[in-house]
């Protein structure tokens, strides 16, 4: 039950504070906390929980980014599957490994976003191919401070 | 303890994938105003659709193919059919013109002799090329008698050897047991001309030193007591000195033994009353 909750209030809080973060700063958005959010639930939880809660995470980000429904969705279903595929193999405990991981997880998002956008025929505005870009390397770093510091704090309730 | 049923993550991951996929071609229209979802959908199936129409379209063609192949066939046959009865009607046409032309060659060549003659018609033929005999469809009761020669407008034919009450054998000039008094209508040189068993005839005891060219015309010379005079025979195609004291002299028959119809039986030698 408190691991649902924490669930809950880590993909609230991912979602929300991305928006009301770009909301008053605008280059926020070039920060994608859901993804941070997908990723780190996958460090710890299995592939399958690990998919629902990205696919999960991706479609509130959606319903509140304007993008289509499924878009997020898509992309962070995968990444969640991913990122649990990749725990079971590398040890995620050095900052680098995390780093890397973070970087390959966040291009690969942008990657689907645009083969996303290609596939549904929709045009793609050249800001925001550059910005999805921008945002998978932006994300990084942040991205693997947070959950270093989000895993510390794993420890530290334990 | 119970183990709890748990699938592999990919039974989860791809039919959660599937259904973003479709929440999202549910919204996104293109250009067109088609979803996602129908142009993922028609883009699977449009290489069964592209398989089924050219299928179709094989098999169609096949069919026409094999209808107009057999319309060709039976058009065709008709066409044979056609074409056959219309080669029958043109060589009926053709044989009557001949025929009639015969006749008519015939008919003015009775004008012109003065000796009786009757007109016959070629009824039969030997199958055989050993023997040329031919039968006409005069008989005794015409007045014909063995040893009557057989003539039409271009020269000699032949002769009567057999005689029935309505019917004749006549042994025509080209078997080689056929024979005739002739001679050179240029020199006056006489022989005998004789069949050979091949479309040529032979003349026969010329001697060496007279003089024969190619193109000379031979004619009956009414001494065998046979065929009348100056019946036409045919012309010197080939001379050559012969071995022993006689030239070597190929003729060829002014007569066209394959298309001959018609002919006269010459019945009687004596002038016309």
């Amino acid at each position: 039950m408190i691991e649902f909750l924490k669930v809950v209030v880590i993909t609230l809080v991912a979602v929300f504070s991305q928006l009301l973060l770009t909301k008053h700063l605008e280059y926020f958005y070039l920060l994608d906390i859901p993804l941070i959010a997908v990723v780190y639930f996958g460090t710890y939880k299995g592939r399958i929980e690990s998919c629902v809660i990205g696919g999960v995470i991706g479609l509130i980000q959606d319903s509140i980014s304007g993008l289509p429904l499924g878009m997020n969705g898509f992309s962070k279903t995968l990444l969640g599957y991913m990122s649990a595929s990749a725990s079971r193999r590398l040890v995620l405990e050095r900052f680098g490994m995390l780093l890397g991981l973070m970087l390959v997880l966040s291009l690969t998002d942008s990657t689907i976003k645009l083969v996303l956008f290609l596939g549904t025929g929709l045009t793609i505005p050249t800001r925001y191919a550059m910005a999805t870009l921008l945002q998978a390397l932006l994300s990084t770093p942040p991205g693997a401070a947070a959950m270093v510091g989000l895993t510390k704090l794993d420890r530290w309730r334990e | 303890m119970v183990k709890l049923f748990r699938p592999h993550p990919l039974v989860v991951l791809i039919p959660l994938l599937i259904a973003q996929l479709a929440i999202l071609s549910l919204q996104v229209r293109n250009s067109e105003g088609t979803t996602l979802l129908r142009r993922a959908t028609l883009l699977a199936i449009s290489p069964f659709l592209l398989a089924a129409n050219t299928g179709e379209n094989f098999v169609g063609s096949v069919w026409n193919e094999y209808v107009s192949l057999r319309e060709i066939r039976n058009e065709n046959e008709s066409l044979k059919e056609k074409i056959q009865a219309m080669n029958l009607e043109s060589n009926r046409v053709l044989s009557s013109l001949r025929q009639a032309g015969q006749w008519q060659a015939l008919l003015e060549l009775r004008g012109q002799l003065s000796f009786q003659t009757k007109t016959a018609r070629i009824i039969g033929r030997s199958p055989s090329f050993l023997s040329f005999t031919l039968m006409v469809d005069r008989g005794s009761e015409d007045g014909v008698r063995k040893d009557d020669p057989v003539i039409n407008a271009e020269g000699v034919v032949g002769r009567v050897i057999s005689v029935f009450p309505r019917t004749a054998e006549v042994h025509v000039i080209l078997d080689s047991d056929a024979a005739a008094g002739s001679l050179l209508s240029r020199t006056h040189l006489q022989g005998v001309i004789s069949g050979t068993g091949t479309s040529f005839l032979k003349l026969n005891y010329v001697l060496n030193q007279e003089d024969v060219q190619v193109g000379d015309k031979v004619v009956t010379s009414g001494l065998d007591n046979v065929f009348p005079k100056d019946l036409t025979v045919g012309r010197v195609v080939r001379v050559r000195q012969g071995e022993s004291v006689f030239k070597e002299i190929d003729v060829l028959p002014v007569v066209d033994f394959t298309r001959l119809e018609t002919v006269l039986v010459v019945v009687n030698l004596r002038p016309r009353s």
